[in-house]
């Protein structure tokens, strides 16, 4: 019985294809195949244009002349801050693939690619090195002094780890830092466009440079002081047997040892710097995006716009707040471990800085090291503290808005700036703003005032003493 | 018959018109004669005397900070050029005009002074103390140079504080026109005297009382202890010795002149406040139109634009003051548990002392009358009766509930009262340390001192 509405159904339906006048017909068939062929034809031009384009990519010559199009920025993130990435890839940090393609769908990870790889051998390889001067100091008295080479190497080692994993979110990350960026105001100017990389490159330029600078003072004296305490006869074997005593600690001398002990330092010394470079030029990023936003509304300030206007600049300043956010869960371990860092190294080395010189070329180093050593974390700390200081600038805009265009909407975009507090966070535990550089100066004064009272001048031309690390 | 009509007309519209030519050129000769008559005799009049009109107070900053900005000028500060110009527009300022060439050689000399103590400093033992002359040297350095930024930006800032000032509410009398300006000059005018005893007092402890002369006539042996650094690597000479001396004059004036800049800035922007504050006060009790609350907010908002340009501009003085007057009066306390050599000695330290801690609070107590001005009309507002709750006067709240409007130190602080208690802390905690490492130095002890 269940049979006879479905025959019913059918037949029905075919009577009506019978019934349908040839006319008609003839139209539907018309109609059919028209949408057929037009349906095919854009699908051959689509596999044509396909095509096409993979053999243009294909025939490109390497050494292709390139247009001034090819080296005019366009003002976004991703390509300001793909060199720094490129030479952090060199140091086995951040291993993304495409860092230097012009669109940010091009960035990929994956863990079979060279370079992570490569991240993850340097990861075991400076895990062995911790442990052998865990061990060191371990069996020497512990003071505030000594237990430097661990939270040098200890923090080294825990940046790499969190750039690992943050390498792994960086596609995302940048996809969504372009839709928002597409969406703000233009750069009216290629100048606009301009600066943002420009600031980049410059602020890692000088930044790599000084930090060459001092690692070459650092080895002019420790050569020498290796020259004064000669345990061998060998001038090399001596410097290394200073620099790497970690090593030798256990192991007799070898040079391959020697060899990689030196390459840990190196890779160690430029991964130290680059974590306070990293957190300047992602605040100098988001900074940038704000300015942006500013720019625009002080070119309209005290005019009467629509409320158009401000709902869309509202959700454009909420976008960057959220981009903010997420870029601070992505790197806020990172500046924890910068500034809790910088604080350890700048208590330590003004210590030391009472302890007498024993030569030209050691003052020299450590009067160096320790001013870039302030410099680096008043700059990281103003450049982060710029973050704050422009989401706050847009208040000033909107107290000038005029009566006759308030509407909730202004309203509504004033109390969320009120409210929000927009800033780099060291994991939550603090806000990186202006303030907070009294304060961390403050704390280095007073700690130093207390460590003052515990400190001995230890003899540096003491050649059973250990100095180097 | 009727071209000639019309030649006729013609002929009369020439004539009407050359004889309304002729009347306005008589009229302009008059008035122009009696222009020129009542502008002969006026300032025949003035030559003779002043009159009343002379001596009344406009009521603006620009004038009332002229004698302050006259005195730095005789001492190479701020150098803006018609500072006694009447109104604001005289003012400019100009890298080719005498003055400016005036305070870059008193920068250049400066910066070789304090090489001069760099050098010395580092051949001695370094700690709190031996860093004192290139603190002082440092940050009048810096201030000088930031004095000099500041000029360029002084006629722009008159201007848009001239442009505030004119919509503010009128004063009532001419004593109320008048109080600002004395209020500020006898501030300014007070504290440079001290300034000058405070000077006085330490050349008499020095010349009287000289306990290690290290040469026969008085003059030289003080002219050759004020410049040590200078003589430590030139023969004493008597030139170098003024010279120097003159060096030490400047530097002493310019490290109060920058607490009292502040000060008058302070006194000048909450006075604009207060001057809102007094209208508001006597219309908040009763309903007023939306228009009232419209000017009275944009008002206020225009004054707090305008503090916040002037904080632009001098932010990194502030910065210089406070810090040069933290490490000084942590310094000079630490020195108070010194006994003294002489009466003269205990004399000049106290009151150096005492107008040290003074300075200091004036300086903090007068800027930060510019947050407590700008909080108070938010008292006011909650006094408006229901009735005249308009929504501008609950933006005009919200604004002020939410708005921090203070000077501040390059945006790291921001001077309220409440900076006047931590400050406070701050040196107690750093003395209570300090003193423990302090170490009774006999500044009368010859042979110690030739040590340093």
């Amino acid at each position: 019985m269940k049979i006879l509405p479905k025959l019913e159904r059918k037949l029905r339906r075919l009577r009506k294809k019978v019934t349908r006048s040839p006319l008609t017909r003839k139209l539907d068939l018309f109609h059919e195949s028209a949408r057929k062929k037009a349906f095919q034809e854009s699908c051959e031009t689509y596999k044509s244009q396909i095509e096409k384009e993979y053999e243009v990519r294909n025939t490109l010559p390497k050494l292709n002349r390139s247009n001034k199009e090819a080296f005019l920025s366009d003002g976004t993130f991703h390509q300001a801050v793909g060199r720094v990435l490129l030479v952090a890839e060199f140091f086995a940090m951040m291993p993304v693939k495409g860092v230097t393609a012009k669109h940010p769908s091009n960035l990929s990870f994956s863990w079979r690619n060279i370079r992570t790889c490569f991240s993850v051998l340097f990861i075991a390889s400076s895990f062995t090195n911790f442990g052998l001067s865990l061990y060191k100091v371990l069996n020497n008295p512990i003071s505030f002094n000594s237990i430097k080479p661990i939270i040098f190497r200890g923090s080294v080692l825990l940046v790499l780890i969190v750039s690992l994993n943050l390498a792994r979110r960086w596609p995302q990350l940048m996809m969504y830092w372009h839709t928002v960026e597409q969406d703000l105001p233009q750069y009216q100017t290629q100048m606009g466009r301009w600066k943002l990389g420009h600031t980049i490159a410059m602020v890692m330029l000088v930044g790599m440079m000084l930090s060459v600078a001092e690692h070459i003072l650092s080895m002019i004296s420790a050569i020498n002081y290796a020259s004064f305490c000669n345990r061998t006869a060998d001038p090399i074997q001596n410097y290394f047997l200073r620099t790497n005593d970690e090593i030798f600690f256990v192991a007799s001398y070898s040079t391959p040892l020697a060899i990689w002990g030196k390459f840990q330092n190196v890779y160690s010394t430029f991964i130290w710097n680059y974590m306070d470079m990293f957190v300047m030029i992602v605040s100098i990023g988001l900074a940038a995006k704000f300015r942006q936003l500013n720019d625009d509304l002080r070119n309209f300030k005290g005019m009467n716009m629509a409320p158009a206007y401000w709902s869309e600049r509202r959700i454009q300043y909420r976008n960057i707040c959220i981009l903010c956010d997420k870029m601070d869960d992505a790197i806020s371990l990172i500046t924890m471990v910068s500034f809790s860092n910088n604080l350890y190294f700048i208590c330590v080395q003004l210590l030391r800085s009472l302890n007498t010189m024993p030569s030209v070329a050691h003052a020299v180093y450590f009067y160096f090291s320790l001013i870039f050593l302030i410099g680096r974390t008043l700059a990281v700390s103003l450049y982060s503290a710029n973050v704050h200081d422009e989401s706050r600038l847009t208040l000033r805009h909107l107290r000038c808005v005029p009566k006759e265009s308030w509407c909730p909407e202004v309203k509504r975009f004033t109390e969320e700036v009120i409210s929000d507090e927009v800033a780099l966070t060291g994991m939550k535990f603090f806000h990186l703003t202006r303030k907070l550089v009294l304060s961390v100066a403050g704390t280095i004064v007073t700690y130093e005032l207390v460590l003052i009272q515990f400190h001995e001048d230890n003899d540096l031309w003491d050649c059973e003493q250990s100095y180097y690390s | 018959m009727r071209s000639k009509w019309e030649r006729f007309s013609g002929r009369t519209r020439l004539s009407n018109r050359l004889n309304r030519a002729v009347r306005q050129f008589h009229d302009q000769g008059r008035t122009f004669l009696e222009h020129l008559k009542r502008d002969v005799a006026q300032s025949r009049e003035t030559q003779v005397r002043g009159t009343r009109q002379n001596f009344l107070h406009n009521g603006t900053f620009h004038e009332a900070v002229a004698p302050v900005l006259a005195v730095a000028q005789f001492f190479c500060i701020m150098p803006v050029s018609g500072i006694c110009a009447v109104t604001h527009r005289g003012l400019s300022f100009s890298r080719r005009s005498w003055r400016f060439w005036y305070s870059l050689l008193y920068l250049c000399s400066t910066s070789v002074d304090l090489m001069f103590s760099v050098r010395k400093v580092f051949h001695g033992v370094l700690d709190v103390r031996s860093v004192e002359p290139i603190v002082f040297h440092v940050g009048i350095l810096i201030a000088s140079w930031q004095f000099l930024n500041l000029a360029s930006l002084w006629p722009g800032l008159m201007r848009h504080w001239a442009a505030v000032e004119d919509r503010l509410p009128g004063y009532r009398c001419c004593r109320d026109r008048d109080r600002p300006a004395r209020r500020i000059q006898f501030v300014a005018f007070l504290l440079l005297a001290l300034s000058l005893m405070e000077h006085l007092l330490s050349i008499i402890s020095a010349v009287y009382y000289d306990f290690c002369p290290q040469r026969s006539d008085p003059v030289e042996s003080y002219l050759d202890s004020t410049s040590l650094q200078l003589f430590s690597v030139f023969p004493y000479s008597n030139w170098l010795g003024w010279l120097g001396k003159l060096q030490n004059v400047l530097l002493t004036f310019g490290w109060s002149y920058m607490d009292i800049f502040l000060m008058v800035l302070g006194l000048g922007l909450s006075e604009m406040l207060a001057r809102l504050n007094r209208s508001l006060e006597q219309q908040v009790r009763q309903p007023m139109p939306e228009a009232y609350w419209t000017w009275s907010r944009t008002l206020y908002r225009s004054i707090v634009e305008l503090i916040r340009e002037v904080d632009d501009a001098v932010s990194g003085i502030i910065l210089i003051s406070f810090g040069s007057n933290l490490y000084f009066v942590c310094l000079q306390l630490l020195k108070s548990i010194n006994t003294m050599p002489s009466s003269a000695h205990a004399v000049y330290f106290y009151f150096s002392l005492l107008f040290l801690l003074g300075r200091s609070s004036a300086v903090i107590l007068f800027v930060s009358r510019i947050n407590d001005q700008a909080r108070a009309p938010l008292r006011l507002l909650r006094m408006v009766p229901s009735e005249g709750y308009h929504p501008e006067v609950s933006r005009f709240a919200a604004e002020l509930a939410s708005d921090r409007v203070a000077l501040t130190g390059l945006k790291f602080f921001s001077v309220t009262r409440q900076m006047y208690l931590v400050v406070a802390g701050t040196v107690a905690t750093y003395e209570l340390v300090l003193i423990q490492f302090h170490e009774d130095k006999k500044s009368w002890d010859c042979l110690l001192n030739d040590d340093d």
